[in-house]
Protein backbone atom coordinates (compact mmCIF):
# COMPACT_ATOMS: atom_id res chain seq x y z
CA UNK A 1 0.00 0.00 0.00
CA UNK A 2 1.15 3.54 -0.72
CA UNK A 3 2.38 5.61 2.17
CA UNK A 4 1.27 9.18 2.65
CA UNK A 5 3.87 11.46 1.08
CA UNK A 6 5.28 14.13 3.36
CA UNK A 7 4.68 17.71 2.32
CA UNK A 8 7.25 19.10 -0.02
CA UNK A 9 7.83 22.80 0.71
CA UNK A 10 9.06 23.47 -2.80
CA UNK A 11 5.95 21.87 -4.32
CA UNK A 12 3.68 23.91 -2.03
CA UNK A 13 5.51 27.11 -3.04
CA UNK A 14 5.03 26.26 -6.73
CA UNK A 15 1.32 25.64 -6.12
CA UNK A 16 1.02 29.16 -4.78
CA UNK A 17 2.83 30.70 -7.71
CA UNK A 18 0.47 31.39 -10.65
CA UNK A 19 3.28 30.78 -13.11
CA UNK A 20 3.92 27.23 -11.90
CA UNK A 21 0.59 26.17 -10.40
CA UNK A 22 -0.45 23.88 -13.26
CA UNK A 23 2.77 21.93 -13.48
CA UNK A 24 2.88 21.71 -9.68
CA UNK A 25 -0.66 20.34 -9.63
CA UNK A 26 0.32 17.66 -12.14
CA UNK A 27 2.98 16.65 -9.66
CA UNK A 28 0.36 16.59 -6.90
CA UNK A 29 -1.72 14.18 -8.96
CA UNK A 30 1.23 11.85 -9.54
CA UNK A 31 2.24 11.96 -5.88
CA UNK A 32 -1.12 11.69 -4.14
CA UNK A 33 -3.31 9.67 -6.52
CA UNK A 34 -2.25 6.32 -5.05
CA UNK A 35 -2.71 6.99 -1.30
CA UNK A 36 -5.95 8.86 -1.96
CA UNK A 37 -7.21 6.09 -4.22
CA UNK A 38 -6.71 3.44 -1.52
CA UNK A 39 -8.38 5.59 1.10
CA UNK A 40 -11.43 6.01 -1.16
CA UNK A 41 -11.43 2.41 -2.37
CA UNK A 42 -11.44 1.06 1.19
CA UNK A 43 -14.51 3.14 1.87
CA UNK A 44 -16.53 2.38 -1.26
CA UNK A 45 -14.95 -1.07 -2.03
CA UNK A 46 -15.53 -0.88 -5.78
CA UNK A 47 -12.71 0.11 -8.18
CA UNK A 48 -14.88 1.99 -10.68
CA UNK A 49 -16.52 4.07 -7.97
CA UNK A 50 -13.14 4.77 -6.38
CA UNK A 51 -11.77 5.85 -9.77
CA UNK A 52 -14.65 8.30 -10.30
CA UNK A 53 -14.34 9.69 -6.78
CA UNK A 54 -10.59 10.14 -7.15
CA UNK A 55 -11.18 12.16 -10.32
CA UNK A 56 -13.74 14.29 -8.48
CA UNK A 57 -11.28 14.80 -5.64
CA UNK A 58 -8.55 16.18 -7.89
CA UNK A 59 -11.04 18.21 -9.92
CA UNK A 60 -12.35 19.86 -6.75
CA UNK A 61 -8.83 20.46 -5.49
CA UNK A 62 -7.90 22.08 -8.82
CA UNK A 63 -11.04 24.24 -8.87
CA UNK A 64 -10.25 25.56 -5.41
CA UNK A 65 -6.44 25.52 -5.51
CA UNK A 66 -6.33 29.25 -4.71
CA UNK A 67 -7.97 28.40 -1.35
CA UNK A 68 -5.00 26.28 -0.41
CA UNK A 69 -2.78 28.83 1.30
CA UNK A 70 -0.20 26.42 2.64
CA UNK A 71 -1.35 26.93 6.24
CA UNK A 72 -2.59 23.33 6.47
CA UNK A 73 -0.60 20.43 5.11
CA UNK A 74 -1.26 19.62 1.47
CA UNK A 75 -1.91 15.97 2.32
CA UNK A 76 -4.43 16.97 5.04
CA UNK A 77 -6.27 19.21 2.59
CA UNK A 78 -6.40 16.51 -0.12
CA UNK A 79 -7.44 13.77 2.33
CA UNK A 80 -10.27 15.95 3.59
CA UNK A 81 -11.59 16.42 0.06
CA UNK A 82 -11.22 12.71 -0.74
CA UNK A 83 -12.94 11.54 2.45
CA UNK A 84 -15.76 14.02 1.93
CA UNK A 85 -16.22 12.69 -1.59
CA UNK A 86 -16.35 9.09 -0.33
CA UNK A 87 -18.78 9.85 2.51
CA UNK A 88 -21.02 11.93 0.24
CA UNK A 89 -21.01 9.10 -2.31
CA UNK A 90 -22.04 6.54 0.32
CA UNK A 91 -24.83 8.83 1.55
CA UNK A 92 -26.02 9.31 -2.05
CA UNK A 93 -26.01 5.55 -2.57
CA UNK A 94 -28.06 5.00 0.61
CA UNK A 95 -30.58 7.53 -0.66
CA UNK A 96 -30.64 6.02 -4.16
CA UNK A 97 -31.15 2.48 -2.86
CA UNK A 98 -33.46 3.59 -0.06
CA UNK A 99 -31.40 1.83 2.63
CA UNK A 100 -30.23 2.79 6.10
CA UNK A 101 -26.67 3.15 7.35
CA UNK A 102 -26.84 -0.34 8.90
CA UNK A 103 -28.25 -1.89 5.74
CA UNK A 104 -25.37 -0.39 3.77
CA UNK A 105 -23.02 -2.87 5.51
CA UNK A 106 -24.77 -5.63 3.56
CA UNK A 107 -24.47 -3.68 0.33
CA UNK A 108 -20.73 -3.19 0.95
CA UNK A 109 -20.31 -6.90 1.73
CA UNK A 110 -21.97 -7.67 -1.61
CA UNK A 111 -19.65 -5.22 -3.34
CA UNK A 112 -16.67 -6.99 -1.77
CA UNK A 113 -17.98 -10.38 -3.00
CA UNK A 114 -18.50 -8.99 -6.50
CA UNK A 115 -15.15 -7.18 -6.64
CA UNK A 116 -12.90 -8.57 -9.35
CA UNK A 117 -9.89 -6.38 -8.55
CA UNK A 118 -8.56 -8.70 -5.82
CA UNK A 119 -5.51 -10.91 -5.38
CA UNK A 120 -7.48 -13.93 -4.16
CA UNK A 121 -6.27 -13.83 -0.56
CA UNK A 122 -9.28 -15.26 1.34
CA UNK A 123 -8.15 -13.95 4.72
CA UNK A 124 -7.73 -10.44 3.33
CA UNK A 125 -11.18 -10.73 1.78
CA UNK A 126 -12.59 -11.65 5.20
CA UNK A 127 -10.83 -8.66 6.73
CA UNK A 128 -12.53 -6.39 4.19
CA UNK A 129 -15.90 -7.88 5.16
CA UNK A 130 -15.08 -7.39 8.83
CA UNK A 131 -14.16 -3.75 8.19
CA UNK A 132 -17.39 -3.28 6.23
CA UNK A 133 -19.36 -4.12 9.39
CA UNK A 134 -17.84 -1.16 11.25
CA UNK A 135 -19.68 2.15 11.52
CA UNK A 136 -18.58 4.67 8.89
CA UNK A 137 -16.34 6.81 11.11
CA UNK A 138 -14.78 3.79 12.80
CA UNK A 139 -14.07 2.31 9.39
CA UNK A 140 -12.30 5.49 8.36
CA UNK A 141 -10.24 5.54 11.53
CA UNK A 142 -9.31 1.87 11.20
CA UNK A 143 -8.30 2.25 7.55
CA UNK A 144 -6.15 5.29 8.24
CA UNK A 145 -4.40 3.73 11.21
CA UNK A 146 -4.04 0.11 10.14
CA UNK A 147 -3.41 0.45 6.40
CA UNK A 148 -1.90 3.94 6.08
CA UNK A 149 -0.21 3.85 9.50
CA UNK A 150 -1.17 7.49 9.86
CA UNK A 151 -0.30 9.36 13.07
CA UNK A 152 -3.25 10.13 15.33
CA UNK A 153 -2.36 13.84 15.16
CA UNK A 154 -2.65 13.81 11.35
CA UNK A 155 -5.91 11.87 11.54
CA UNK A 156 -7.18 14.41 14.04
CA UNK A 157 -6.47 17.25 11.59
CA UNK A 158 -8.24 15.45 8.76
CA UNK A 159 -11.27 14.16 10.64
CA UNK A 160 -11.63 17.04 13.11
CA UNK A 161 -11.77 14.59 16.05
CA UNK A 162 -9.63 14.55 19.19
CA UNK A 163 -6.69 12.18 19.43
CA UNK A 164 -8.28 10.50 22.47
CA UNK A 165 -11.51 9.82 20.60
CA UNK A 166 -9.57 8.45 17.63
CA UNK A 167 -7.58 6.08 19.85
CA UNK A 168 -10.79 4.86 21.46
CA UNK A 169 -12.42 4.47 18.06
CA UNK A 170 -9.49 2.45 16.70
CA UNK A 171 -9.43 0.24 19.80
CA UNK A 172 -13.15 -0.48 19.41
CA UNK A 173 -12.71 -1.20 15.71
CA UNK A 174 -9.95 -3.74 16.43
CA UNK A 175 -12.15 -5.43 19.06
CA UNK A 176 -15.04 -5.68 16.62
CA UNK A 177 -12.81 -7.14 13.92
CA UNK A 178 -11.44 -9.68 16.40
CA UNK A 179 -14.95 -10.72 17.42
CA UNK A 180 -15.96 -10.93 13.72
CA UNK A 181 -13.24 -13.54 13.16
CA UNK A 182 -14.00 -15.28 16.44
CA UNK A 183 -17.67 -15.68 15.43
CA UNK A 184 -16.66 -17.21 12.12
CA UNK A 185 -14.57 -19.93 13.77
CA UNK B 1 -8.63 -14.51 20.99
CA UNK B 2 -4.87 -14.53 20.56
CA UNK B 3 -5.30 -16.09 17.11
CA UNK B 4 -7.78 -13.41 16.20
CA UNK B 5 -5.41 -10.69 17.34
CA UNK B 6 -2.76 -12.26 15.19
CA UNK B 7 -4.94 -12.07 12.10
CA UNK B 8 -4.22 -8.35 11.81
CA UNK B 9 -0.51 -9.03 12.29
CA UNK B 10 -0.66 -11.92 9.86
CA UNK B 11 -2.28 -9.79 7.18
CA UNK B 12 0.40 -7.14 7.70
CA UNK B 13 -1.69 -4.22 6.38
CA UNK B 14 -2.71 -6.20 3.31
CA UNK B 15 -6.35 -6.01 2.16
CA UNK B 16 -6.16 -8.04 -1.04
CA UNK B 17 -7.42 -5.24 -3.29
CA UNK B 18 -5.74 -4.65 -6.62
CA UNK B 19 -5.98 -2.19 -9.49
CA UNK B 20 -5.65 -2.77 -13.24
CA UNK B 21 -2.06 -2.80 -14.43
CA UNK B 22 -0.58 0.65 -14.94
CA UNK B 23 -3.67 2.23 -13.45
CA UNK B 24 -1.98 5.00 -11.46
CA UNK B 25 0.32 6.15 -14.28
CA UNK B 26 -2.63 6.11 -16.66
CA UNK B 27 -4.85 7.90 -14.16
CA UNK B 28 -2.31 10.71 -13.70
CA UNK B 29 -2.07 11.19 -17.48
CA UNK B 30 -5.86 11.23 -17.93
CA UNK B 31 -6.39 13.51 -14.97
CA UNK B 32 -3.79 16.05 -16.07
CA UNK B 33 -5.31 16.11 -19.56
CA UNK B 34 -8.81 16.65 -18.20
CA UNK B 35 -7.93 19.59 -15.95
CA UNK B 36 -9.71 22.65 -17.29
CA UNK B 37 -7.78 25.83 -18.02
CA UNK B 38 -7.93 28.40 -15.26
CA UNK B 39 -6.89 31.69 -16.84
CA UNK B 40 -7.69 33.53 -13.60
CA UNK B 41 -4.76 31.69 -12.01
CA UNK B 42 -2.26 32.83 -14.63
CA UNK B 43 0.57 35.12 -13.60
CA UNK B 44 -0.70 38.11 -15.61
CA UNK B 45 -4.23 37.90 -14.22
CA UNK B 46 -4.91 40.77 -11.82
CA UNK B 47 -4.66 39.41 -8.33
CA UNK B 48 -6.46 42.35 -6.77
CA UNK B 49 -9.53 43.91 -8.33
CA UNK B 50 -9.93 47.49 -7.09
CA UNK B 51 -13.15 47.99 -5.21
CA UNK B 52 -15.60 50.60 -6.38
CA UNK B 53 -16.69 53.55 -4.24
CA UNK B 54 -20.05 51.88 -3.53
CA UNK B 55 -18.41 48.56 -2.59
CA UNK B 56 -16.22 50.40 -0.08
CA UNK B 57 -19.05 52.25 1.65
CA UNK B 58 -21.68 49.51 1.29
CA UNK B 59 -21.18 47.94 4.75
CA UNK B 60 -21.45 51.36 6.42
CA UNK B 61 -24.52 52.24 4.37
CA UNK B 62 -26.17 48.98 5.40
CA UNK B 63 -25.28 49.63 9.02
CA UNK B 64 -26.74 53.14 8.88
CA UNK B 65 -29.88 51.83 7.19
CA UNK B 66 -30.24 49.21 9.91
CA UNK B 67 -30.01 51.82 12.68
CA UNK B 68 -32.47 54.07 10.82
CA UNK B 69 -34.85 51.11 10.56
CA UNK B 70 -34.57 50.39 14.27
CA UNK B 71 -35.16 54.07 15.09
CA UNK B 72 -38.24 54.18 12.84
CA UNK B 73 -39.58 51.03 14.44
CA UNK B 74 -39.10 52.39 17.95
CA UNK B 75 -40.75 55.67 16.92
CA UNK B 76 -43.67 53.79 15.43
CA UNK B 77 -44.08 51.68 18.57
CA UNK B 78 -43.95 54.80 20.72
CA UNK B 79 -46.61 56.49 18.62
CA UNK B 80 -48.89 53.48 18.66
CA UNK B 81 -48.32 52.64 22.29
CA UNK B 82 -51.26 53.47 24.62
CA UNK B 83 -48.74 54.97 27.04
CA UNK B 84 -48.44 58.03 24.83
CA UNK B 85 -52.04 59.13 25.47
CA UNK B 86 -52.52 62.26 27.62
CA UNK B 87 -52.78 61.65 31.33
CA UNK B 88 -56.29 63.14 31.40
CA UNK B 89 -57.53 60.17 29.35
CA UNK B 90 -56.06 57.77 31.88
CA UNK B 91 -58.43 57.58 34.87
CA UNK B 92 -55.69 56.56 37.32
CA UNK B 93 -53.42 59.38 36.25
CA UNK B 94 -56.27 61.90 36.29
CA UNK B 95 -57.13 60.83 39.83
CA UNK B 96 -53.52 61.15 40.92
CA UNK B 97 -53.19 64.63 39.41
CA UNK B 98 -56.38 65.80 41.13
CA UNK B 99 -54.61 65.21 44.46
CA UNK B 100 -52.61 68.35 45.44
CA UNK B 101 -50.30 66.41 47.72
CA UNK B 102 -49.34 64.12 44.86
CA UNK B 103 -48.66 67.07 42.61
CA UNK B 104 -46.63 68.85 45.28
CA UNK B 105 -44.64 65.74 46.18
CA UNK B 106 -43.93 64.29 42.78
CA UNK B 107 -44.78 66.68 39.98
CA UNK B 108 -43.25 69.90 41.32
CA UNK B 109 -40.17 68.66 43.09
CA UNK B 110 -38.01 71.63 42.09
CA UNK B 111 -39.40 74.19 44.50
CA UNK B 112 -37.24 77.24 44.61
CA UNK B 113 -36.32 79.15 47.69
CA UNK B 114 -39.07 81.74 47.10
CA UNK B 115 -41.73 79.05 47.01
CA UNK B 116 -40.37 77.62 50.24
CA UNK B 117 -40.34 81.04 51.83
CA UNK B 118 -43.96 81.65 50.76
CA UNK B 119 -45.02 78.23 52.04
CA UNK B 120 -43.42 78.91 55.43
CA UNK B 121 -45.02 82.34 55.66
CA UNK B 122 -48.41 80.87 54.72
CA UNK B 123 -47.99 78.33 57.50
CA UNK B 124 -47.22 81.15 59.95
CA UNK B 125 -43.57 80.31 60.34
CA UNK B 126 -41.02 83.06 60.01
CA UNK B 127 -37.97 81.75 58.14
CA UNK B 128 -35.68 84.08 60.11
CA UNK B 129 -37.06 82.85 63.43
CA UNK B 130 -36.69 79.32 62.19
CA UNK B 131 -33.08 79.82 61.17
CA UNK B 132 -32.31 81.61 64.42
CA UNK B 133 -33.69 78.71 66.36
CA UNK B 134 -31.52 76.35 64.32
CA UNK B 135 -28.56 78.70 64.73
CA UNK B 136 -27.88 78.57 61.08
CA UNK B 137 -27.62 82.02 59.66
CA UNK B 138 -25.01 82.13 57.00
CA UNK B 139 -24.66 84.20 53.88
CA UNK B 140 -24.86 81.15 51.63
CA UNK B 141 -28.03 79.90 53.23
CA UNK B 142 -30.53 78.49 50.78
CA UNK B 143 -33.28 80.62 52.31
CA UNK B 144 -33.07 84.35 51.78
CA UNK B 145 -32.55 86.22 55.04
CA UNK B 146 -33.92 89.47 53.73
CA UNK B 147 -36.39 90.07 51.00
Amino acid sequence: MAEIPTDNAELVARLRDPATVRSAFSEVISTYSEPLYWQIRRMVQNHDDANDLLQNTFMKAWQSIENFRGEARLSTWLYKIAINEAITFLARERKRLGISLDEQEGALANAIEADTEIDGDALAQDLRKAIATLPEKQRLVFNMKYFDEMKYEDMSNILGTTVGALKASYHLAVKKIESFFKDRQ
Amino acid sequence: MKDNQNILDKLNHHDGMTVPEGYFADFARRMEASLPERPELSADAPTHVPRSWWERIRPYAYLAAMFAGVWCMLRLFTMLSPGTQSFESNPRMAEAFSDDNFVNEYVIPDLNQWDLYDDLMEDGISPEALLDSMEIFTTDSVIPTRL
